[in-house]
């Protein structure tokens, strides 16, 4: 019984022990969660940073593969322009093929016609969250609408922000901003189109199922309409490729 | 009886201060050897409060048991077998029985009657 009073008990050295292993495990308990925050920040920062890359790195090949387009057909148009000065057969293939890039919208085009703007209502002119969000910015729909409303006008040649509207281009919604010919455009955006000025103007400005540009101004979106002696439109810098149209020759089927 | 708790808080805010971390590459393998750690140290208390401590038996299984956890997960990683998920669930199982039995033996205590139940013995036994 003596030995108890200079000594802790049997249990309370037991106890001694563990305490001293919790301890050791709490110091790695701690270590352990300071690990795990800095991983957790970590690959969340690092996905991000990644795909900021990845994005860039395609942006920028994308644009290599553009130029490279546009040097090749360059190259291709100098030839052609050499054979068309030819006389004969070949001179005349030339020409015409000519006449069909212009159609195709592979040239630079310049004329009369009009220019569209559109813009997302401005964001303190209204609340920002919300369902409602949806009602004040300029949707893929509208831009689409506009287009076939200058189409109707008999528009030859129309770009939406720089970007050549041509028979394969896409004109879809990518979150925040807009994909024409799979290029980012956002608001505002001008829409340009080559034909007769007045009857481009009438069949922007015609009333609501016909085009929905009324319907725009009407709901207090910065829109506007502008006739123009001179405008010029840039190529199409993407690239034409069909892979299940193929040509019907005359007579069959 | 509260040695062992101020002896985990102790050690945590000696981590915290010192606010060391681990390498990110084995931070898993410090996780499963933590995990291997607690199911020690609830092993040791669940044998002082049933008598049958043994302090080398703990130590040992301590240390070894925590290496053992580590370099069997990073291992498997090596090899391509997901040892890690076996460990979390070795320990998490083990750890989770004896927490239950270390409740019921302080319940009893508290309760001043120490007759074992023969459901509590079959829980033992698992």
């Amino acid at each position: 019984m003596g030995m108890k009073k200079f000594h802790p008990s049997q249990k309370t050295r037991n106890y001694l022990a563990i305490a001293f292993l919790c301890l050791i495990s709490g110091f790695f308990l701690a270590q352990s969660m300071n690990t795990h925050t800095i991983s957790l920040n970590k690959t969340t920062a690092q996905n991000k940073e990644d795909l900021i890359a990845s994005i860039r790195r395609y942006q920028s090949s994308n644009q290599e593969l553009e130029q490279r387009i546009k040097r090749l057909r360059q190259e291709l148009a100098a030839r052609q322009e050499k054979m068309a000065a030819n006389p004969g057969q070949m001179g005349e293939m030339s020409r015409e093929l000519e006449e069909k890039k212009v159609l195709a919208g592979l040239t630079k085009v310049s004329g009369p016609g009009v220019v569209v703007t559109v813009a997302d209502i401005d964001p303190g002119q209204r609340s920002l969250s919300g369902p409602d969000a949806e009602n004040f910015i300029v949707h893929d729909g509208d831009l689409v609408n506009i287009v076939y409303a200058l189409r109707r006008g008999g528009a030859e040649a129309i770009a939406i922000n720089g970007q050549r509207v041509v028979s394969t281009s896409d004109i879809r919604c990518g979150g925040s901003i807009i994909l024409v010919n799979r290029h980012w455009v956002g608001s505002p955006f001008k829409i340009e189109a080559i034909g007769d000025p007045d009857r481009l103007y009438a069949a922007v400005t015609a009333e609501y199922p016909l085009s929905i540009y009324p319907v725009l101004k009407e709901n207090k979106f910065p829109v506007s309409i502008e006739k123009k002696k001179e405008i010029i439109l840039p190529e199409y810098n993407g690239s034409y490729s069909f892979s299940y149209a193929k040509p019907v020759k005359e007579g069959e089927r | 009886m509260w040695l062992p708790l101020l002896g985990l808080f102790t050690g945590f805010l000696i981590g915290q201060i010192l606010n060391l971390s681990f390498p990110l590459d084995y931070a898993k393998y410090f996780s499963v050897a933590l995990l291997a750690a607690l199911d020690s140290i609830f092993g040791g208390i669940k044998g002082v409060l049933k008598d049958t401590y043994d302090g080398s038996i703990l130590i040992s299984s301590f240390f070894f048991n925590t290496l053992l956890a580590g370099t069997l997960a990073y291992l498997g990683d090596r090899i391509g077998v997901d040892l890690y998920y076996a460990a979390i669930f070795a320990f998490g199982v083990r750890i989770f029985q004896n927490l239950a039995i270390i409740r019921r033996l302080l319940l009893e205590k508290y309760r001043g009657h120490r007759s074992p139940k023969p459901d509590g013995e079959e829980e033992e036994s698992l």
